[in-house]
């Protein structure tokens, strides 16, 4: 009768190999995930950058009149940013810190972005079209209402969406919410500097901004070349100006 | 929960990826091709092929002339066909094999078990190699001949096939047949391993003797084939894989009945490794399948057993999320992305990504060296909804061994 044989190095060898795979494979992911985030941070440094210029530029243009399409001084890429920032979130947790710093980073941007936009709004004939959403981690209404935004955005290029995390810890935002009477019943939108609380579909934000209708229309007649393009050529000679000056602008997240 | 979660699927993975890595070691290294001294043509032993049949009739003649047809001397081999007290024709329809030279007819009453008929049959055999072969199934012309050398080791007592799926028609059946393709690689690794522990009932060979040291089948919980392997193995017996003795069989045709099948094979493991054969868990001198194997099969149903209900939870909030997109945003098409950004960045994505590449390098494996079969087909995407119904039937054995309720045959 043969005895058979158990051969522990086999075992040992297969553990090892396994063990390695398992190791690398985390340590691929943890790299990409990096790399992920600081491809967000320099998008958002790029915007901040690009929206301390616009100031700059509406600032030195102050006493002339507003000759150039107002739109093209805000930052475009803050739209698909946000998408970005939600995916990671998912991936890592809402409660990743690399996360939460972006987030709020983000945020202070959009707002910035926002009172860019108010001001335009005041001295150019130019008048963005804008909705602040407010919204809370693991809330139905507030996916429903994400959702219902994005498929707006996508369909009026226009429209600007500033979306903010309640939970987040960020006293801009508390400031925000106290302008706009924003209480703890979320989701809740800024139309027309009016609050609207709990999930508005597609259809109702579009009877609320007449404006989206129209937008569409003057897009298909005038527009001719795409935005960035345009904003890059009137940028680019402020641009220099201002980077020795944005390490200071950086917002400063508690 | 998240942690529960998290520290549950990555101890699945880990175990997974380790058995396969194992095994594929083994498959292509560490296993020695173990060569055989072979037979002279006048030394070939006589065979004796049963047939259990139970209502059969139907198939049971193409079974009888698939044996008949073997290339294999003639006066070497005998057909025993076993009527397990039939209810349909099956008896009147072999009597054309009545005066045929190979050929044995016995009847019997039916007990409700397979391994009653093959006993009773092997009361009746006299030659010194012995082998069944289920009424659904046919054999490979030249299946005996691979069966039959491996016996040329005075060692080796009882010598396994590689099972194909004969002809899938279902849904049911094109599962199957990737699933066995995948059989006979793990067969052939675990023959590797000396850790063999089913006889399939198709075309399973073995010396007579065997029965005359060991005993005769027992009912052993409708597994009759388990059983009689562990006790082999329990007796030092050796049991090797003949990669290129092909058995073709006939999956079950539906759920209903693919379910009960299944159920009964994984309660019979559970029943016959928790209570009879308990003791063989880390029993030093099996090796490996004391150590590793039976571990790891045990192992492999608890993993199921608790994957269900987070495999369920994934698929309904997926849908549940699918559908809240749906209402809130409307029906339009979105035109997808191709942003690399937004791939699945997961740890466990990437290694469920790697097991599932394994599980296709060993259907490769089959499929080329043992099979010489077309290496890609449709049927390969059953993979992907697999593990469902598996966690089903090993979740409802499981039920029905804490319950104590017994699995029928049919």
């Amino acid at each position: 009768m043969k005895q058979s044989s158990f051969e522990w190095f086999k075992y040992v060898i297969t553990f090892v190999i396994t063990a390695g795979i398992f190791i690398t494979v985390f340590y691929v992911t943890k790299l990409v995930n990096e790399r992920k985030l600081s491809e967000i941070k320099s998008i958002q440094d790029k915007i901040a950058v690009d929206l301390l210029s616009s100031e700059t530029q509406f600032s030195l243009l102050k006493r002339s009149t507003c000759t150039q399409d107002g739109s093209s001084l805000l930052a475009p890429e803050i739209g698909t940013l946000g998408e970005r920032l939600a995916f990671m979130e998912n991936q890592l947790g809402t409660d990743n810190a690399d996360v939460v710093g972006l987030k709020k980073y983000y945020s202070l941007l959009q707002m910035k972005d926002y009172l860019l936009g108010l001001e335009l709004s005041q001295k150019c004939s130019f008048k963005p079209i804008y909705i602040l959403y407010f919204y809370e981690d693991k809330c139905t209404d507030c996916e429903k209402q994400g959702y219902a935004l994005t498929a707006l955005r996508e369909k009026y290029p226009e429209l600007r969406v500033y979306s903010f995390d309640a939970d987040l810890d960020l006293s801009a935002i508390s400031t925000l919410e106290t302008i706009y009477k924003v209480s703890g019943d979320l989701p809740a939108l800024v139309i027309n500097e009016k609050l609207y609380t709990g999930f508005q579909s597609i259809e109702t934000i579009e009877k609320l901004i007449p404006e989206l209708k129209k937008s569409l229309e003057k897009e298909t007649t005038t527009t001719v070349k795409p935005k960035p393009t345009i904003k890059s050529k009137i940028i680019a000679p402020v641009v220099p100006i201002v980077t020795t000056d944005t390490v200071g602008t950086k917002p400063v997240t508690n | 929960m998240e942690l529960v979660h998290d520290g549950f699927l990555y101890t699945a993975l880990f175990l997974t990826l380790y058995f396969q890595v194992f095994m594929l070691l083994t498959y292509f290294g560490w296993s020695k091709k173990e060569k055989y001294p072979g037979f002279a043509e006048n030394e070939l032993p006589s065979v004796s092929i049963m047939i259990p049949c139970w209502n059969e009739e139907t198939t049971v003649v193409k079974t009888i002339e698939s044996l008949l047809g073997l290339n294999y001397p003639k006066e070497k081999l005998f057909v025993v066909v076993i009527d397990d007290g039939s209810t349909d024709n099956t008896w009147q329809v072999v009597q054309q094999f009545a005066n045929h030279p190979q050929v044995r007819l016995l009847q019997k009453k039916n007990e409700g078990s397979k391994f009653a008929a093959l006993n009773y049959g092997l009361d009746n055999i006299h030659t010194d190699i012995v082998g069944c072969l289920d009424a659904d199934s046919r054999v490979d012309i030249e299946a005996l001949r691979h069966s039959i050398l491996p016996f040329s080791n005075p060692d080796i007592m009882c010598v396994v096939p590689s099972m194909v799926i004969d002809s899938p028609k279902t849904f049911w059946q094109h599962m199957q047949k990737p699933e066995y393709e995948l059989g006979i690689y793990m067969r052939n690794v675990f023959s590797s391993l000396n850790s063999l522990y089913i006889t399939p009932g198709p075309f399973s060979i073995f010396r007579k003797s065997v029965f005359d040291k060991i005993g005769y089948y027992n009912e052993a919980h409708h597994t009759e084939d388990l059983e009689f392997a562990l006790r082999m193995q329990m007796n030092g017996m050796r049991i090797v894989h003949a990669p290129d003795s092909l058995v073709y069989t006939h999956g079950p045709k539906t759920w209903p009945t693919l379910l009960k099948q299944r159920v009964r094979w994984t309660y019979g493991f559970l029943r016959n490794m928790l209570s009879d054969y308990r003791y063989m868990f880390f029993k030093k001198d099996l090796g490996n399948l004391g150590t590793f194997i039976l571990p790891f099969a045990m192992l492999s149903n608890l993993i199921t057993i608790i994957a269900f209900p987070f495999l369920i939870w994934g698929l309904v909030s997926s849908i549940y999320k699918f559908g809240i997109e749906w209402v809130s945003r409307g029906f339009d098409i979105k035109t997808p992305s191709f942003d690399l950004f937004y791939t699945n960045n997961q740890s466990y994505a990437y290694i469920s990504l790697l097991l599932l590449i394994i599980t296709f390098l060993i259907v490769y494996i089959s499929r080329r060296s043992i099979l010489r079969t077309r290496l890609l087909s449709f049927d390969l995407l059953t993979f992907f909804i697999y593990p469902f119904f598996a966690s089903w039937w090993v979740i409802k054995s499981a039920y029905n061994f804490v319950t104590s309720k017994k699995s029928a045959w049919r």
